[in-house]
């Protein structure tokens, strides 16, 4: 036996971490390759109300806005259930996101960021959305997102779409990274974020997924309907809620472990 | 080999020849820094169409693929799923990153000289960065500046640059480029975003779309047709001209041009030739019995026009084209003149010109292979609905019939207070605006026949108010039998109308020769809020292409005379013609020998010839005519001799058949044979 190898089987860390890919090398390749593909369907229920936009995770259940009716739902994702719901007096939302134990809302007329309770109760200041200040089209309010200590909002502004990481404190822009579409949901993980885009109802929705570290293009694949309107990482999987279809789908990302 | 590399060899061998006065060359530097990951894509596909259009529109126009550097994403070509955005040579010398763009610019340094043109196209994402403006390259993370831009530029030589622009902010771009050589053109002011939106046929980058449609002459893939910029009617479209159709059609931010130099309207992308141009256009549709006269602006460039060689080939219902000089009206114009033509006529016809340099180009170019038509007939309205009394059509929800109160607006405009013409229109709620969480509601008009009818065109004015399809819907649909609908258009954004538009549909497709057509609006689907103030219409009408051929309105008044009137075969007669009173068409004369000959035979036989004759034009000519010594001829003959006037026909083809108002007249002749 080498120095070398005598050395290894002698720390404990790297033994199990030497055990871990051998595991991993061992998996059958039909285990692998029955990772599903980006993009499938794999759980789905109807979203509440005829209008819905937003998605969020609190931890334990998603949160959506109805806008026709003005009702934020909590709903169980084994099933679609609703857990609780509450109406506000805010305008249309074009984004929802959970973070710091209370609701962010991203509201389209007045391009404010609200803050609520779980019962619907006002915290705070309003926010005002981070756009930039053009002449000419006006952007609008897109996706929102909460990952990290931080808040991400989506502005659709054509080639200057982006996706903003806001400090949740003061509303200053952190950071930004141009999009490939219309950032109308936001998603983020510890290493992706995603955006979903609708293409003006031309084609089929897109999300996209990008490095969070340096923002550039990773991966992208079709929604199930052509009107994305919100997005949410539950901390092992990614949820899509679609206007069109009025439904809340669970998606692969096609990363998915298989376990 | 790459093309960089090719590139370079150019410039060892450009050093070692080291020719001082090289004629001038077309370069372009295009630079496509996103990149397309899938068709039809909202800010995403473009990123491979535009480049690639302008790439194969610069190979039309003295560019070739080794004057072209192309940056463009990774440097692989998108697979498209359409044959029109596919090419079989690989589009990108380099992928996009700061270093290849400079080695890019420096493979131009290496080849051009101050005597070239150099054009400079990019596309991708920008901001602001103080007063600079700062460009995102997608593929990398890594960003330029609009300085660093003009640093590496600046070892570029040229004689003329043209600068394309389209980024968000690309009015940055200007006081960095601009100079008196230079004309630079960007989508926006520096306080603007850029935006490609759905245009003809799939998402285009707003700005660069037109621009290039504009420089070729058409859309792409040949779906929507010819693109006529050439404002002057030079034959080509200069660079002024080029930013003004592309202006025109960019409608989310607000183009930017620098011009210092005052050269935009005389610089051209590729070297200017002689060219064929038409100031007043061409005819599409031309109406029977009528000539129509076209001017013809011959320019010419680096090259001259031989003397002589402009010229127009023209034929009717086939057969061969006839090939006449173009009547001079001084300068570079000229004239050709379609006759009066009848419904059933078919012409054709093209353009020729000889240059020093180029030999001789054609007008269209490929003629004639392809020519140019026009067609015969005009536009007739059939249905017409003012709204000055109701038309009663068939109501739902708020449809009324009634004056506009200029009520609602919650977001976009207000209802207008009047029709476009007189008080009334047919409206979705006169009062306001359309209510929350509608469903479908229609206005329907009763049947309408279209029996016979080609080319169904249906015209309406509106003023429409409606929130994006993502939340509020407006439909215009047509129908042959009231129950199964065809959406001839539906919103595909927000739409605030603040005056009265007129609209046109071709319903042809649909509506020719039906006994019953409907048209049908519809309001809704709508949202839980943000109302508007929906569908407001007026003048309402339905148009078909008819064509009849009106008989002539002079009253032609023919004399013909024979001198001499007899003598022995065999001799020559002199018969003389004349034509008054035409007004208004284009006509000929002819003369016409028939007789019969003592045995009984009918003898006739076309003769004399022929001219056109302009309405108001007054003819007099005579032919001498030979009277044959015919071996059967015995005795006394006498001979007919008729004038006539006639209308057009091919060349010396009898025979002339005269139509409308005609007038003939006849002299004898009495021939003995010998």
């Amino acid at each position: 036996m080498s120095n070398a190898l005598s050395n290894l089987f002698h720390r404990p860390a790297l033994l199990a971490a030497l055990a871990v890919l051998l595991a991993v090398a061992a998996l059958p390749a039909a285990a692998l390759a029955d990772t599903p593909p980006a993009g499938t369907v794999l759980q789905q229920f109807p979203a509440p109300g005829t209008d819905p936009c937003g998605l969020a995770w609190d931890g334990e259940a998603l949160w959506i806005a109805d806008n026709a009716s003005g009702t934020l739902y909590r709903i169980d994702p084994a099933d679609g259930r609703v857990i609780s719901s509450f109406k506000t007096s805010e305008g249309r939302l074009s984004g929802l996101a959970f973070g710091m134990g209370r609701l962010w809302c991203a509201e389209a007329a007045s391009k404010v960021v609200r803050q609520l309770d779980t019962e619907g109760n006002r915290l705070g200041a309003a926010m005002a959305c981070p756009l930039p200040e053009v002449q000419g089209r006006q952007p609008e309010t897109g996706g929102l997102s909460f990952h990290d200590g931080h808040l991400w909002t989506g502005t659709v502004a054509g080639w200057s779409s982006t996706m903003n990481q806001v400090d949740p404190a003061d509303g200053k822009v952190k950071r930004s990274l141009f999009t490939k579409g219309y950032p109308v949901a936001l998603a983020l993980n510890d290493t992706h974020i995603w955006n979903a885009t609708h293409n003006d109802g031309r084609r089929l929705g897109l999300v996209y997924c990008y490095g969070l570290d340096d923002g550039l293009f990773v991966s992208q694949f079709d929604t199930p309907g052509f009107w994305p309107v919100g997005l949410a990482w539950d901390g092992n999987g990614l949820w899509l809620a679609d206007r069109e279809t009025r439904t809340i789908y669970r998606v692969s990302t096609g990363q998915e472990v298989v376990k | 080999m790459r093309k960089h590399i090719f590139i370079a060899c150019l410039a060892l061998a450009a050093l070692i020849v080291s020719t001082p006065s090289a004629q001038a060359d077309n370069y372009a530097l295009i630079v496509s820094a996103g990149e397309a990951t899938t068709d039809d894509a909202a800010t995403n596909s473009c990123f491979w169409y535009n480049p690639l259009l302008i790439y194969q529109s610069l190979l039309t126009l003295d560019f070739d693929h080794d004057s072209i550097v192309c940056c463009y994403g990774s440097g692989s070509n998108f697979n498209s799923s359409y044959a029109c955005y596919q090419v079989p040579w690989t589009m990108a010398d380099y992928s996009v990153s700061r270093a290849n763009i400079q080695a890019a610019i420096n493979d131009l340094a290496a080849v051009m000289t101050s005597s070239d043109f150099l054009y400079v196209w990019w596309m991708g994402h920008g901001s602001p960065s103080g007063s600079d403006l700062s460009l995102y390259l997608e593929t990398t993370g890594e960003y330029c500046y609009d300085y660093e831009i003009e640093s590496w530029l600046s070892a570029v030589p040229y004689q003329t640059r043209v600068v394309s622009w389209m980024t968000c902010y690309s009015g940055g771009i200007l006081d960095n480029l601009e100079n008196g050589s230079s004309v630079v053109m960007s989508s926006a002011t520096f306080y603007e975003s850029t935006y490609d939106e759905w245009l003809c046929d799939t998402y285009h980058a707003e700005f660069h779309y037109p621009e290039r449609c504009a420089v070729a002459w058409e859309t792409p893939c040949g779906i929507c047709g010819a693109v006529d910029a050439d404002t002057d009617g030079s034959g080509r479209v200069s660079v002024a001209e080029t930013f003004t159709y592309a202006d025109a059609n960019t409608v989310n931010s607000d183009p930017q041009i620098s011009d210092i130099g005052n050269i935009a309207s005389s610089t051209y992308l590729g070297t200017p030739l002689l060219s064929i141009g038409f100031p007043d256009g061409l005819p599409d549709l031309l109406p029977p019995g009528v000539p129509y006269d076209i001017t013809v602006r011959i320019t010419e460039g680096e090259e001259s026009l031989v003397p002589g060689t402009a010229a127009w080939s023209y034929r009717d219902n086939g057969g061969f084209y006839q090939t006449e000089a173009l009547t001079s009206l001084g300068g570079d114009l000229y004239q050709a003149t379609l006759p009066a033509l009848a419904c059933t006529d078919t012409p054709e016809f093209y353009f020729t010109a000889e240059g020093t340099l180029s030999g001789v180009i054609h007008h269209p170019a490929d003629a004639p292979t392809e020519v140019n038509t026009v067609g015969i007939g005009v536009f007739q309205v059939f249905f017409e609905e003012t709204m000055d009394s109701n038309p009663g059509w068939t109501t739902e929800g708020q449809w009324a019939w009634g004056t506009p109160t200029g009520g609602g607006g919650q977001y976009g405009n207000p209802d207008p207070t009047s029709g476009h013409t007189g008080s009334n229109v047919y409206g979705y709620n006169l009062s306001g605006d359309y209510a929350n969480n509608m469903s479908e509601t229609h206005l329907t008009t009763g049947p309408i026949d279209c029996t016979g009818r080609e080319q169904v065109t249906l015209s309406f004015w509106r003023w429409l108010g409606v929130e994006t399809p993502y939340y509020d819907h407006a439909y215009l649909r047509v129908s042959t039998n009231g129950s199964s609908w065809t959406t001839i258009w539906e919103n595909s954004g927000e739409t605030t109308d603040s005056e009265w538009n007129e609209i046109v549909y071709d319903i042809s497709a649909i509506a020719d020769g039906q006994p019953t057509l409907y048209l049908r609006w519809t309001q809704g689907t709508t949202d839980g809020s943000w109302q508007y103030c929906g569908w407001n219409i007026d003048d309402v009408r339905l148009s078909a292409f008819e064509c009849e051929d009106t008989p002539p309105t002079d009253t032609v008044e023919v004399a013909i005379g024979c001198t001499p009137n007899s003598g022995q075969l065999p001799f020559t007669t002199q018969m003389a013609v004349s034509l008054t009173n035409l007004t208004s068409e284009n006509r000929r004369a002819a003369g016409r020998i028939d007789m019969v000959i003592a045995n009984g035979t009918p003898y006739g036989n076309w003769r004399a010839g022929w001219t056109n004759l302009s309405a108001g034009e007054v003819f007099s000519t005579f032919w001498n005519q030979n009277l044959p010594g015919l071996a059967t001829l015995v005795g006394t003959n006498v001979f007919t001799l008729t004038g006539a006037d006639v209308t057009p026909a091919p060349y010396n083809q009898p025979p002339f058949a005269p139509s409308g108002d005609t007038d003939t007249d006849s002299c004898t002749v009495t021939a003995t044979a010998p």
